[in-house]
């Protein structure tokens, strides 16, 4: 996380020399914003450049405009795995502190944006939906309820699993696994709050500060040893941007890793077969963020049956799904016209459905598949494991 | 024209989504990454086919707006900056490869294409066949680089890249659309011979007669071998009797030079440059390649004949070193093992610009050049730091002397500007012509310049431009 003084100092290190723009060796688009909205001040070297003018006050933050190239862009990290220079490490910091500093200003986030973080101040979560609708995806289960038990895992749901219908099968599937494992673990139930991300994406710092602090300090009471997120948002969030707010005494671990975790500790094993050719997608918050690639792609080739296929851009280099960043709420065509792209190349290499680990990037490849009447079926790892095991 | 009507016109050709007067995008095209002056547009389009070209060209026309041709984005010696403001045509979105022509060894191409898509799509589909590529990042634009008379990795062999171009298309400044080389005549654009040569019309001017809007440009059989070997050379004298040497042989495809400092960025990640005693001035990489293992061993044998025979004369060389051997020593070195690559060790300098006088010259005067350009820069106080290259057979040299500076320092900036020119002035008296001539180095190639061959380029540009409209303040026209 930087101030937005501390990115200032990275405003002039950047030639846009324009490595940012394609996937070296691929030659193949890396920036969404650049690709759907071409003008040179969409790619990250054109925001660095803007830094430049606020620096020398030849813009301001005032402008819509500007907020525009500020805001869409989906955070994804990859002309930061481009970039071969410094700067190029610091891509997503630079935009999220200058998108910090654009609230503080009080003009961001866009106007399509303001009722997640309005609805993460008053409901805890950017859904705009009541605390105890977070019980709703768990009927019928039995959990162990942490603010009343104890458990050695926190199973920490995250909003977007919990609150759209559409995705409670990732959590009920994350639960049958973990039961089947025998893993002694818990939830918070409505008492869960927001990890804080998009307060974080949208450059709403107060509000991320006031969440992991809070977050921080209810995790160490609950004294587990290991906390799982469903969400990529979330694990980047509580693994890269809390330290700098406080520490937590636990480990944190995405689901995926997780079940990898428990394939090689022989608590898992697969019994069914899936037959269906797969391809994965690799959430930015996740792999390009976090640079967890390989246990993913480890689950899904362990289970018999499934036919893994890569797409072009895999890993590292990794087409965005388009949702992030806040795009899904500010710039809903941007966001499907990216996921689309996504579904092109999913089709191209054959693939019947495409697998990913994080509810955002479902949500909106999903909603781009609709959208292009697509034949593909999106589905969260958690689910194909939840089949295979049964 | 008002602005915003201008704005609504254009929107009627492209759409609004292609029209910006945005104020961060205005000042983004205002800049390049060099230490010419910043100035804004009014408006920037981004069209994406010839009739959108030309129909922003008519309107340009008619109302007598300027018009600055720009593509990929890494610009320099301010020829894509809009010195009189009007109206950026940014044409990457037309980033088609339209035809490869294996039997007749042509790609046309837009102006968007860069080297790096140009080479995946050689690559992928057509592996029998290579293009050239530039020391440059991989996405800036094939046509721009050949357009400006650039240099390349074959241009040992073949001469600066416009050498390559077979035909062009082009929106001219009064909306017409014209085929030039064999294009105006065959529906092959296999050269520009045996026509009248209008091509040099377009090449080397700068945008400043016309928007090119397809190029052919010749490709070239990849063969089957292809080597890398670093020579390094104790002083500027032992270096250009090397390369020399080697250059006319007529062998290699590429033999380029760089002083110390380039080598030091590259390993050491240096940015305060000092030499090391003891240490190399310059070294060159030699490329050559071969459809034979016996071809190649007598080209690298030729090598290691050269450097006896000059050691013999007393020129003290080191012995060769593959880049596959100094990859093993320091894998950064993969960064010069194949183009188009990277080049995060060259303009990481922390200022955010970089610039160059690149001169093309005489090569009996590249020592010399050398080295009063090199005391030149030291004077300065910036590293002697040049990128040279024996140019079509040794016919002529290029020198290039780069400086990185710090563009949020006006101190610096200053400084660099009195640095270019000096620069500039010192390679004009020795005989070189500057290339990718930016506006104030083109003001002194035309003090000097035969005053027919100034009136001849005016009149050609005012016959062509009539209302001048293209890109105006680059070659004082």
């Amino acid at each position: 996380m930087l101030d937005y003084e501390e990115a200032k100092t990275w405003f002039y290190r950047c030639l846009r020399c324009g490595t940012c723009k394609y996937i070296f060796g691929l030659y193949l688009p890396s920036c969404p914003a650049g690709e759907m909205f071409s003008f040179e001040s969409y790619y990250s070297s054109g925001k660095l450049w803007i830094g430049r003018g606020l620096a020398e006050g030849k813009l301001s933050f005032a402008d819509p405009s500007l907020l525009q190239k500020l805001y869409a862009c989906t955070t994804c990290g990859s002309c930061q795995v481009q970039c071969s220079l410094p700067v190029g490490e610091h891509s997503v910091d630079i935009f999220e502190a200058l998108r910090a500093e654009a609230v503080r200003q009080g003009y961001g986030p866009m106007p399509g944006q303001k009722h997640l973080l309005e609805s993460i101040k008053n409901y805890d979560n950017p859904w705009v939906q009541p605390r105890q609708a977070r019980e709703r995806w768990a009927r019928g289960l039995e959990i162990k309820d942490l603010s009343k038990e104890k458990a050695r895992v926190l199973y920490y749901v995250g909003c977007t699993a919990e609150l759209d219908p559409q995705l409670h099968q990732i959590a009920r599937s994350t639960v049958e696994i973990l039961q089947r494992a025998g893993v002694d673990f818990g939830w918070l139930g409505r008492e869960e709050v927001c990890c804080g991300s998009v307060a974080m994406r949208l450059g709403d710092r107060e509000d991320f500060r006031r969440l992991a602090e809070n977050n921080i300090e209810r995790f160490n009471e609950l004294g587990v040893e290991t906390i799982i997120t469903s969400c990529a948002g979330c694990y980047k969030t509580i693994t890269q941007d809390y330290p700098s707010v406080g520490k937590i005494n636990a480990e944190v671990v995405h689901s995926s890793q997780f079940v990898q975790r428990l394939l090689q500790q022989k608590k898992l094993s697969f019994k069914k077969k899936v037959e269906l050719t797969l391809t994965y997608h690799d959430p930015c918050h996740l792999g390009r963020h976090r640079e967890v690639y390989d246990e993913p792609r480890q689950v899904l080739q362990s289970i018999k049956g499934i036919n893994f296929v890569e797409m072009r851009r895999t890993r590292e280099n990794s087409w965005c799904c388009g949702g992030g960043g806040g795009v899904r709420a500010g710039f809903p065509d941007f966001a499907q016209e990216t996921a689309i792209l996504r579904i092109k190349e999913a089709e191209e290499v054959g693939a019947e459905g495409v697998v990913s680990t994080c509810p955002f990037c479902f949500q909106n490849i999903a909603g781009g598949i609709a959208a292009a009447n697509s034949p593909l079926k999106m589905i969260d790892l958690t689910e194909i494991v939840s089949r295979a095991i049964r | 024209m008002e602005k915003a009507e201008l704005a609504r016109r254009l929107a009627e050709i492209i759409g609004s989504e292609y029209v910006s007067g945005d104020p961060d995008t205005l000042f983004i095209y205002s800049h390049d990454m060099t230490e010419n002056e910043p100035s804004e547009p009014d408006l920037v389009v981004m069209p994406d086919s010839v009739e959108e070209v030309q129909s922003i060209v008519r309107l340009a026309n008619e109302q007598r707006i300027p018009l600055t041709p720009f593509v990929a984005g890494a610009n320099v010696g301010g020829l894509a900056i809009p010195r009189e403001g009007g109206i950026v045509v940014d044409l990457k979105r037309m980033k088609r490869i339209l035809e490869v022509n294996e039997d007749n060894m042509y790609v046309i191409i837009e102006p968007g294409v860069t080297f790096g898509h140009l080479r995946a799509c050689l690559d992928n589909e057509h592996p029998r066949f290579r293009y050239a590529y530039p020391l440059s990042p991989p996405y800036t634009s094939v046509m721009c680089n050949a357009l400006l008379d650039g240099l390349t990795n074959l241009s040992t062999k073949h001469g600066d890249m416009s050498e390559w171009i077979n035909s062009l298309e082009v929106v001219l400044p009064t909306g017409e659309v014209v085929n030039i080389g064999a294009a105006a005549a065959s529906k092959y654009w296999f050269g520009r011979a045996p026509l009248p040569d209008l091509a040099g019309l377009f090449i080397s001017w700068q945008g400043t007669t016309g928007i090119v809007t397809k190029m052919a440009v010749q490709i070239c059989p990849k063969y089957k071998y292809r080597k890398r070997m670093f020579v390094m050379a104790y002083d500027i004298d032992s270096f250009f009797a090397f390369v020399r040497r080697c250059a006319w042989t007529q062998l290699y495809d590429d033999i380029a030079g760089f002083s110390w400092p380039a080598a030091k960025m590259m390993v050491a990640r240096r940015v305060k440059l000092t030499r090391d005693p003891d240490e190399p001035e310059l070294g060159a990489y030699l490329d050559f390649s071969g459809d034979t293992k016996k071809e190649m061993e007598f080209k690298e044998a030729m090598v290691r004949d050269i450097i006896k025979e000059l050691k013999d004369k007393g020129i003290e060389l080191e012995p060769p070193l593959l880049v596959d051997d100094l990859v093993k020593i320091n894998p950064d070195y993969l960064k010069l093992a194949e183009f188009p690559t990277t080049l995060d060790f060259l303009i990481d300098y922390g200022g955010g610009g970089f610039t160059w006088v690149g001169s093309y010259g005489p090569m009996s005067k590249s020592e010399e050049g050398t080295k009063k350009l090199f005391a030149v820069m030291e004077k300065y106080g910036f590293p002697p730091f040049l990128v040279t290259r024996p140019m079509k057979g040794a016919h002529y040299q290029v020198l290039r002397f780069i400086a990185p500076f710090d563009k949020s320092d006006q101190e610096q900036v200053k400084k660099v500007r009195e640095l270019c020119r000096e620069m500039a002035e010192s390679l004009l008296d020795l005989g070189f012509i500057p290339y990718k001539a930016p506006p104030w180095a083109a003001e002194l190639i035309l003090k000097r310049a035969d005053p027919n061959w100034v009136k001849l380029l005016k009149t050609i540009k005012n016959t062509l431009d009539p209302n001048r409209i293209m890109n105006p303040g680059k070659w004082g026209l």
